[in-house]
């Protein structure tokens, strides 16, 4: 199959949920921030996606 | 399937592969490399869409600028060797179930939907058009949004100081 605009927004979307299930289930603050930092390179993905 | 298809799988499966272990490891500086390791996945795709300058961009700030103040501050503030706190297993598995809902949505409504190709011509991207884009003057120049964001990081800055600045106590004269 050949890699498109689905694989990348699969990725993108894939990304994004990990980001959210790290927000949700750390305590630390550190990686609260790491996991921000998950989903702000998911958005980015999307930007450059549909360039 | 060819060679460069076999590529963006490998670099989708480490980007994914290591943001997964980013968010569930237990080691707080592991978890940090992991991160390390998802953003450069990311820039092996920006590499793989032969989008150079933005792929370049990402290792220097993401790569080189903030895993580098992350491990920085996990130094100064964590016991790196010690394990996390458990979070309640119940509230995990009600956010992974969420997150996963949440995609099943998201990729349902992807994969649903048609998008349609815009009829504008594609604009020219190289790095010099970039530059005169972002320091123009001119109707569509971003000369103003950059210097307002300039004075914001600058609050910013000057905002941390005042709040990391010691307040030393009064030193009372005695009088005799």
């Amino acid at each position: 199959m050949q890699p498109g605009l689905n694989q990348l927004l699969f990725i993108s979307t894939a990304l994004f949920f990990i980001g959210v299930y790290g927000f949700f289930t750390r305590r630390n603050l550190v990686t609260i921030l790491m996991s921000v930092e998950l989903i702000l390179n998911s958005v980015n993905l999307n930007f450059i996606a549909f360039n | 399937m060819s060679g460069s298809t076999i590529i963006f799988y490998l670099l989708a499966a480490l980007t994914l592969g290591s943001g997964l272990m980013a968010v569930t490891t237990r080691k707080i500086f592991r978890a940090a490399i992991y991160l390390l390791f998802s953003l450069i996945g990311i820039a092996g795709i920006y590499f793989w869409l032969q989008y150079e300058f933005i792929a370049a961009v990402q290792i220097v700030v993401y790569v080189g600028g903030i895993v580098v103040l992350i491990i920085f501050s996990i130094f100064l503030t964590q016991q790196s060797g010690e394990e996390l706190p458990r979070q309640k297993t119940g509230r995990i598995i009600f956010s992974a179930l969420a997150a996963f809902c949440g995609f099943l949505l998201v990729i349902l409504q992807i994969y649903q939907h048609v998008f349609l190709k815009t009829d504008q011509n594609p604009v020219e991207v190289n790095v010099s058009n970039i530059g005169i884009q972002m320091l123009g003057v001119s109707n569509y120049g971003y000369a103003l949004p950059f210097e307002v964001v300039s004075i914001l990081l600058l609050a910013a800055m000057i905002a941390c100081i005042v709040i990391a600045m010691r307040t030393r106590p009064e030193i009372k004269e005695t009088t005799v």
